[in-house]
């Protein structure tokens, strides 16, 4: 592995002064702040004893976004990325982003109200059925823009005929209430 | 053909016309494509594939539900899976009636087209 500058973990001192220097990347709405620090630098956050190898660094950067924590945390040293670190992350990060299960939004069933009755269930099973094809083609926040869109989409189309005769049902009754007045 | 043909044609064929949309048709025509397998999802795809026009599923089922009250198509309703988050599927499958109607809109296209090869082209 590359040695990068500062990355000498016998200077403690210097090791301390550094941990404010922080590197973020975002993946999804965690984030894993990542540090090309020795492991003994990153016992204490994740509660671990040892840490012996960049793999295993970066395996447990994936197990906080994904596995029982929700917040990752590394303290990382001042300096460039290791390239070779860098990529081998995002590889992680990922492949345990393919391995998430996929699930449509769950907060699009609240827009159920949209559709009309008879065609929620058959609509939302339709969605449901594209969604994962739809991440595998083009990643999870396209796929849920898809999906919104065509629940969206689907809920105009079948309203418009619903939304175009109340229209004429109020432009009826407005007539019919001017000719009284005018009748009087 | 002459025009007077196809006028003669037309006009004849008015009386007795099946009033098929243009979505109305190409959904026939899915719906024919795809056999036994004609839904929501495979409709959608299919009009993806072949007719590279993309489609929402509210105009599809729109368009299914005027043609199933024209009596073209009918519907039923499928077993639940568990990819589709337990919930049923609705099939389609065109009826004679559909098929009649379907053959009429395209012999009436036929008709309009015919001769018109070199005055539009790719026709």
């Amino acid at each position: 592995m590359k040695k990068t500058r500062g990355s000498d973990c016998s200077d403690k001192s210097a090791r301390r002064d550094r941990t404010d220097d922080l590197h973020h990347i975002r993946v999804g709405e965690a984030r894993a702040q990542v540090s090309s620090q020795r492991a003994a630098g990153i016992k204490e956050e994740w509660a671990v004893n040892t840490i012996t190898s960049d793999a295993e660094l970066l395996l447990k950067i994936v197990e906080a976004r994904y596995g029982r924590e929700t917040h990752a945390r590394i303290r990382t040293e001042r300096g460039e990325w290791d390239p070779l670190r860098r990529q081998a992350l995002g590889e992680l990060l990922r492949k345990a982003e393919l391995d998430r299960p996929v699930r449509p939004p769950k907060h699009a069933r609240f827009a159920a109200f949209l559709l009309p009755w008879a065609y929620q269930h058959i609509i939302f099973g339709d969605l449901e059925e594209q969604y994962p094809k739809w991440v595998e083609e083009c990643g999870r926040p396209k796929a849920t823009f898809l999906y919104w869109w065509q629940l969206v989409l689907s809920a105009i189309v079948m309203l418009w005929p619903r939304i175009r005769f109340w229209r004429y049902l109020v432009a009826a009754l407005w007539l019919a209430l001017h000719i009284l007045r005018a009748w009087h | 053909l002459t025009s007077a043909d196809v006028i003669s044609y037309i006009i004849g064929q008015m009386g007795s016309a099946p009033k098929l949309g243009e979505l109305e048709q190409l959904v026939l025509l899915v719906v024919l494509r795809l056999g036994d397998d004609a839904y929501g999802v495979t409709i959608q795809r299919e009009f993806l594939s072949v007719a590279r026009r993309s489609i929402s599923l509210g105009a599809i089922y729109t368009t299914l539900d005027r043609l199933e009250a024209k009596g073209y198509v009918s519907s039923t309703i499928g077993g639940a899976t568990p990819e589709r988050g337990g919930r049923a599927k609705r099939y389609f499958v065109v009826e004679a009636a559909g098929k009649k109607a379907l053959v009429r809109s395209l012999d009436t296209l036929r008709a309009l087209t015919a001769g018109l090869e070199a005055s539009v082209k790719g026709l």
